[in-house]
């Protein structure tokens, strides 16, 4: 009634007809009143208020003295650091079961780049790939910089600090979920002593169960020596004292066990010459050991243990070799494999040479079997075989060395499925996860993922990753490189891990959050208690052990912590220990399976870059080409060249692969010497979080199947449809033929016994210019084609080494890479002509900067920014560059690189964290033409500490990053003019030449021959003109 | 004798040849001229913020990659200076030897060669990754050091030579046309022109010894400008030939390259002269028919020269006997580029077949389509050069393939743009054909000349 009567004054017509309207407008034209906020939230008003009285308050009261925070000049050094000069630090580290002594280097306190330790005689100098990008990853800016909380149920994390005075600590929190709730832990397995150590004490006192899971498990490894032999060991496989190889789908080089350790020890027998190695591989996809193979053989990975037990046939049966000839059983077993090679259309004549040949060389051959792609449903038959087969070759002990055997790959998907099974049952309910991705490895596991669910989800994480997305605490963890460690990887060989840094962050390892726990709810044994840090930790763990060397601990500390490592046991190690005895009622779980599967088995597989995925957040490893495909930034199924044809399609042709009915839609990619029926899609990609690695490819781990409770990643039944889509997939090689070209120069091992020179095409080449002097020292290079296994490594040193920008997918499609090191791949036979070989022969050809003494890069060149030194390098005066490119157009081959972007200012998410960037190399701008330096750098470096000192160069004091990176020493960097260096000693091999050496650059890189070695005589030809 | 025809058609005096000639200059301009420029200073403007955007973002906005350094950029470059020939060809190299019928499409040739060289210019230093300091290719005493250019790198004698060609193109082109301007000047009805036109005649009378001193430069200027036709040109393709790239280290690039600037540069006189005649239909009577057959001539014997010129590179490629080189040729006709050397092959060669026949050589629709396609063949004879010699080379795991971008599409349309907007102003500032020099060819042809 008030309404009515009311008069209404009004501004406008509109308001007028509908004045709630009009105020509507109005509001949104103009900032929202105050009153209206008011009425909507009547708290915000006074909130406000509040707020501004508080502050004010606070100002008032807080107005004293600044706090003092004492700044110190750097003439004041910290003890030890001189700027621009770089530290060195024994370190060690372990990554997806792949163990490393490592050097790290620090300039100014940060850690900037890492080698291997040469004086380990596992890895050497060299590292994975994936281990020179340890150091990007410490500076990772997607990294955990402080620890969160979930404070209610399905709602957003919140951040806290460790030490946070505002909110409940982070610890009290924590104390409180984990006293006296059924605890679980589910870790990676670590050879950490200490780790393991403080596990323990932890475990035994709040009575946790322990589980282990690594992200790729290899229990049927541990499983398989078990029930063959009765101890569950991994062993050590020594590629160094066998001489004929035999890989069932291992990818030993690659991604297998140890890789890199591998690398080092089968580099010591492929010298050629009588005593050189033979490696014959069966496999499906064509991997990086399959590329290196003298003999390659395309089988089905179900058809391994076939494989294995038809060679068994062979010798024992056929030939009735061994101790087992006489054995009825063992004939009985093996009648049913008699004609394997028939079978699986194996050459007849090849497969029993090959079993003639491996039990001449019994005790000095060695068969390995296994890895994520040949873990199909036989993977236990497969190991059991592979152990019987080193078992009758009497390799077992020899090149099978179960003692020194490696302190990893405890994890196990039994072990998963029994957390599952204890979560079910109500015998945990809250869980600590460390090391592991669960959520992300286990996606096809949806038991293990409603069980998550319903614990209480503690993770220690360096990243916001799939897992932390299901977690109640996340606990940023420190990186490797900011943490002690400590590590036993073989018994008796201690390795510690300094660390180099700082936590950048607000982190914390896990190690001393166990302690931290237990000293806040006061149980335990004393040392959890009672020690401060982490560190005094592993101290702790050492005191024992070092003291029962030397007796005075602080002076083994130091010396274990300048060398990096202490081997105990050093004599064990290089000798051949009694062979075990084979249980014969193993071979009952070997038994021939004739299922035939469908159309197609697809195999999922590790790229020697990204492996399980861990480390996917990085550019660099996202931008290694893959060693054998040279594709970048994704993954994608791989087909047969044959496949191919038939389903009609093309490289990067979407399809629709479906397993087991799980879809996933991927590209396909045509790999070359892959065998028909196999699909192959890596793992490592898919995943949900970081900035580089969100939304690169699909996850694999979806396809794998769990078949009693365990994972089965191989021979899986699928099938694809074409979806018509198209993507592109960048690849940085588009062409894999050396079109008749003297390229990469091979000869067979038969061939090269002969002359030495066996298919070196030498050019007879006149000058009528004198040749270029070099007084003093003149750098070389020589790269043995023979003992590069392409793994790239050298490919990421390089990047880390000298600054190299990563470009990202887009830029490697328009064939915009800025590597200096390139792995080159080419494949035998012709694609030009259609008639691409089933078996190719694979060859790798590092290419960089050859350092022309007649560069033709050099003369072009209108404003002399490349030139050439007096020691014979060619020089890239970077600020004189105006970017003609006219160098890179006259180079033959093509190893120059052009800044077609600023790709170093830092902006996108791909690019190099500036902490990690080497201060002694420059950062190019754009517009710049950039190339190999031979890493000049380290070379005035040295030059530099000589004069100092009153010393000569020796050889040896210079070694280029690349050369460092390498396991198999393929690259050797030295002064050429000093007749006695090593360079000068390979350069002088009949066997050594020049690529394109007719077009007269004079190259000083060298490459040796590529011997292959095969009983036929090589296609190559030889001679001169 | 042979009886010469007429180079002037129409019965005029030389006042109505002066009245044909400067009725461009002395007339508001036409709305379809307005519409012309418009649309040409509009694509200049569009390659002024193309250039913009690549010289700020980087040089991979264009096609170019690792291996192909070289790109739309650089085969645009060597098209442009191709065309730049035909000018001075007409006004020097035929100067010399008498050939009066070049009177009447001198002045337009010439200037088409300023523009085109002017237009060329800009491409290598817009190429440079850092086209700020594309200054440093220029030899000049400096403080960093001083560090001098490299005189060994054929890029830099292309530096020379260009800035030669220009600057003496130039001159030539401004000498030529000083009685001219005097003659504008002095028809001029306002101040302004008069002042303008005045001081760019440089106080020319008429008279015995201005006559005789610029007949005596024009002379030497001539001389000077005819080594320079041909080594501009010779030049440009050792940027190429001195290179060690197989499809590039030729040594018949030198004669080649002549050949088929002159051969581009005839053509596009000859679509420019269509064009013109299209728009000042006075223009006729001194571009006539006689003057396209002579083109045509020329254009049909220079397209047999680079046809022979392409079929000789493939012997000598084979008579080499150096793999490379081979499979560089073999790559160029049948590789995945395949289709832009048949684009060169069916332009260039094929198509001025057709000038065989008089009745084509002499029909205006004809040669225009045919003046074009010559144009689009020589842009991928360059392109077939540079960029199907680089893709392929050596180790084939360079090997790749190029596609064009938005900016290699924008610089090719725009560098039209700004040619066609010089062009168009100086169809209405310049006198387009040279009235000094085509007054006295009145007679030739005509009863009563002295030359029967």
């Amino acid at each position: 009634m008030e309404k009515i009567n009311k008069k209404r004054y009004w501004k406008s017509l509109e308001e007028f007809v509908d004045p709630e309207k009009f105020n509507e407008q109005a509001e949104k034209e103009f900032m929202r009143s105050p009153l209206q906020e008011d009425a909507a939230d009547p708290v915000a008003r006074r909130d406000f208020l509040k707020l501004m009285g508080a502050s004010l308050a606070l100002a008032s009261t807080a107005c004293v003295r600044r706090p003092t925070q004492r700044i110190v000049p750097y003439s004041e050094r910290p003890h030890d650091v001189i700027p621009g000069k770089a530290n060195f630090y024994a370190s060690s580290a372990f990554d997806n079961g792949e163990f490393f002594s490592t050097i790290v280097r620090t300039r100014e306190g940060r850690p900037i780049s890492m080698q291997g330790n040469s004086a380990f005689p596992l890895n050497r100098s060299a590292l994975s790939a994936r281990m020179h990008a340890h150091v990007v990853s410490l500076y990772d800016p997607d990294r955990l910089k402080k620890p969160r909380i979930r404070v209610e149920k399905d709602k957003d994390f919140h951040q806290r600090n460790w030490n946070d005075v505002t909110y409940e600590k982070m610890d009290e929190s924590l104390t409180k979920v984990i006293d006296g709730a059924k605890l679980g832990m589910l870790l990676a397995s670590n050879p950490s002593p200490s780790r393991a150590g403080v596990v323990s004490d932890f475990a035994k006192t709040f009575s946790a169960q322990v589980y282990y899971d690594d992200s790729i498990n290899h229990s049927e490894v541990r499983r398989g020596q078990e029930l063959s032999y009765g101890d569950e060991v991994f062993p050590q496989y020594r590629f160094d004292k066998a001489k004929y190889i035999i890989s069932l789908g291992a990818d030993f080089l690659g991604t297998y066990a140890n890789p890199t350790a591998n690398a080092v020890s089968f580099a010591k027998t492929r010298q050629p010459g009588p005593d050189m190695s033979r490696l014959v591989v069966f496999e499906a996809l064509m991997s990086l050991t399959g590329a290196n193979a003298d003999y390659r053989i395309r089988v089905k990975n179900s058809d391994l243990v076939k494989v294995a037990m038809g060679l068994a046939h062979e010798i024992v049966v056929k030939e009735g070799h061994s101790n087992y000839a006489n054995s009825d059983l063992v004939k009985s077993k093996l009648k049913e494999f008699a004609n394997v090679a028939a079978e699986l259309n194996i050459e007849k004549e090849l497969f029993s040479q090959i079993a003639k040949d491996i039990w001449e060389q019994r005790g000095k051959s060695l068969v390995v079997a296994g890895g994520i792609n040949a873990k199909t449903e036989d993977a236990l038959a497969l190991q059991i075989s592979c152990n019987f087969l080193n078992t009758i070759l009497e390799n077992d002990g020899k090149t099978v060395d179960y003692q020194n055997s490696l302190q990893a790959f405890q994890g196990s998907d039994a072990d998963v499925a029994r957390l599952i099974a204890d979560i079910e049952s109500g015998k945990i309910d809250t869980l600590l996860v460390s090391g592991v991705n669960p959520v992300y490895q286990h996606p096809e596991n949806k038991k293990l993922l409603q069980a998550l669910k319903k614990v209480t989800l503690i993770y220690s994480t360096m990243y916001m990753d799939e897992t932390a997305e299901m977690a109640d605490y996340i606990l940023a963890e420190s990186h490797p490189l900011e943490e002690w460690g400590d590590a036993e990887y073989l018994p008796g060989m201690y390795n510690i891990q300094q660390p180099t840094i700082r936590p950048i962050g607000d982190t914390r390892s896990i190690g001393f959050n166990l302690m931290t726990w237990a000293y806040f709810l006061e149980k335990g044994p004393a040392r959890l208690n009672e020690l401060e840090s982490w560190y005094d930790y592993v101290r702790w763990t050492w005191k024992n052990r070092l003291n029962a060397l030397s007796g005075d601990f602080e002076r083994s500390w130091v010396a274990l912590l300048q060398a990096g490592f202490v081997d105990t046991k050093e004599s064990q190690r290089e000798r051949d220990f009694t062979a075990r005895r084979f249980r014969m009622d193993a071979l009952s779980q070997v038994k021939k399976s004739n299922t035939k599967s469908s159309n197609y088995e697809l195999s999922l597989y590790q790229k020697s870059a990204i492996g399980d995925g861990a480390m996917a957040n990085m550019p660099w490893l996202q931008e290694m080409p893959d060693p054998v495909t040279k594709n970048t930034w994704e993954n994608y199924l791989t087909i047969s060249y044959a496949t191919a044809k038939k389903e009609k399609l093309k490289d990067g042709d979407i399809v629709s692969l479906e397993v087991d009915g799980k879809k996933l839609k991927v590209p396909v990619f045509v790999q070359i010497g892959q065998e028909d029926s196999t699909l192959g899609l890596a793992v490592g990609y898919g995943h949900s979080w970081g900035k580089v690695a969100k939304g690169l490819g699909v996850n694999a781990w979806n396809l794998a199947k769990m078949t009693r409770d365990e994972m089965v990643t191989a021979a899986l039944p699928a099938s694809f449809t074409k979806t018509g889509e198209k993507t592109q997939i960048a690849n940085t090689q588009g062409h894999h033929h050396m079109e008749g070209r003297s390229i990469v120069v091979e000869a067979t091992l038969k061939d090269y016994l002969k002359n030495p020179a066996s298919g070196i095409h030498k050019h007879k080449i006149f000058s009528i210019w004198p040749k270029h002097e070099y007084k003093g020292h003149k750098w070389g290079m020589t790269i043995d084609q023979n003992a590069c296994i392409g793994c790239s490594a050298c490919v990421v040193a390089c990047q880390s080494e000298n600054n190299i920008p990563v470009v990202g997918k887009k830029y490697v499609l328009e064939g915009r890479e800025m590597q200096w090191m390139r792995i080159d791949r080419y494949y035998s036979g012709s694609a030009l002509h259609d008639d691409i070989p089933k078996d190719p022969e694979v060859y790798f050809q590092p290419m960089l900067c050859q350092h022309c003494d007649n560069a033709p890069c050099e003369s072009v060149c209108p404003v002399l920014a490349t030139t050439h030194s007096p020691e014979g390098i060619n020089e890239m005066t970077y600020n004189r560059c105006v970017g003609t490119r006219y160098c890179s157009n006259n180079c033959p081959y093509k190893v120059r690189r052009f800044n077609w972007f600023a790709y170093t200012k830092g902006d996108r998410d791909i690019d190099t964290p500036k902490e990690a960037y080497n201060p002694s190399v420059t950062v190019r701008s754009r517009g710049v033409m950039e190339k190999c330096t031979f890493c000049v750098h380290r070379i005035e470096e040295v030059k530099a500490e000589h004069k100092v000192q009153g010393t000569s160069y020796e050889d040896g004091d210079v070694v280029t990053a690349c050369e460092a990176a390498c396991p198999t020493d393929a690259i050797v960097f030295g002064d050429v003019n000093d007749p006695n260096s090593r360079v000068s000693k390979m350069q002088a091999k009949k066997n050594a030449y020049k690529v394109l050496e007719e077009w007269h650059a004079q190259p000083a890189v060298k490459y040796l021959t590529k011997i292959r070695n095969k009983d036929s005589i090589s296609t190559g030809h030889g001679g001169d003109h | 004798m042979i009886k010469r025809n007429i180079l002037i058609e129409g019965d005029k005096t030389y006042k109505d040849i002066s009245d044909d000639i400067c009725q461009p200059l002395e007339s508001f301009p036409g709305i379809k001229w307005f519409q012309l420029f418009g649309l040409a200073i509009t694509v200049l403007l569009f390659y002024v913020c193309v250039l913009g955007y690549i010289a700020w973002t980087g040089m991979g906005t264009m096609g170019v990659n690792h291996p192909i350094g070289w790109g739309t950029d650089i085969v645009t470059f060597v098209f442009w200076i191709g065309i730049g020939h035909a000018g001075t060809l007409i006004s020097a190299i035929l100067f010399l030897f008498r050939q009066k019928w070049r009177t009447g499409i001198a002045r337009a040739a010439e200037a088409m060669t300023v523009f085109a060289v002017m237009t060329a210019g800009i491409f290598p230093l817009m190429h440079t990754g850092r086209p700020w300091l594309a200054y440093w290719l220029l030899p000049y005493p400096n403080q960093r050091g001083p560090l001098w250019v490299n005189f060994r790198s054929p890029l830099l004698w292309d530096v020379f030579a260009v800035s030669t060609y220009a600057t003496v193109s130039a001159v030539f082109w401004y000498v030529g046309m000083i009685p001219d301007l005097a003659t504008v000047r002095d028809r001029a009805k306002t101040n302004l022109r008069r002042v303008i036109y005045g001081m760019f005649s440089m106080g020319w009378r008429g008279t015995n010894r201005n006559w005789s001193h610029y007949e005596m430069v024009y002379l030497i200027l001539a001389g000077l400008s005819t080594p320079l036709v041909l080594s501009v040109h010779t030049i440009v393709s050792f940027d190429f030939a001195v290179a060690t790239l197989p499809g590039w280290h030729t040594t018949i690039f030198p004669p080649y390259f002549v050949a088929g600037a002159i051969f581009s540069g005839f053509a596009m006189v000859v679509t420019l002269m269509v064009l013109v005649r299209e728009g000042f239909p006075q223009i006729k009577s001194y571009i006539t028919l006689d003057h396209f057959e002579v083109m045509n001539k020329i254009i049909m014997t220079t397209g047999l020269m680079v046809g022979y010129a392409y079929a000789s590179e493939f012997f000598i490629a084979w008579y080499s006997g150096v793999h490379y080189e081979q499979f560089a040729f073999l790559n160029r006709a049948t590789g995945p580029l395949a289709w832009s050397y048949w684009i060169m092959v069916s332009c260039n060669v094929l198509s001025p077949q057709i000038f065989w026949i008089k009745k084509f050589r002499r029909s205006i629709p004809v040669m225009f389509v045919v003046s074009i396609f010559v144009n689009i063949g020589m842009w991928f004879e360059r392109f077939v050069i540079t960029v199907t010699s680089l893709h392929r080379d050596f180790l084939p795991v360079n090997w790749s393939d190029f596609t064009f971008k938005f900016a290699d599409w924008g610089v090719l349309i725009g560098s039209f743009g700004m040619f066609f907007t010089l062009f168009l102003l100086f169809l209405r500032v310049i006198p387009m054909v040279s009235m000094s020099e085509v007054k006295p060819c009145y007679e030739v042809g005509r009863k009563g000349g002295h030359h029967g």
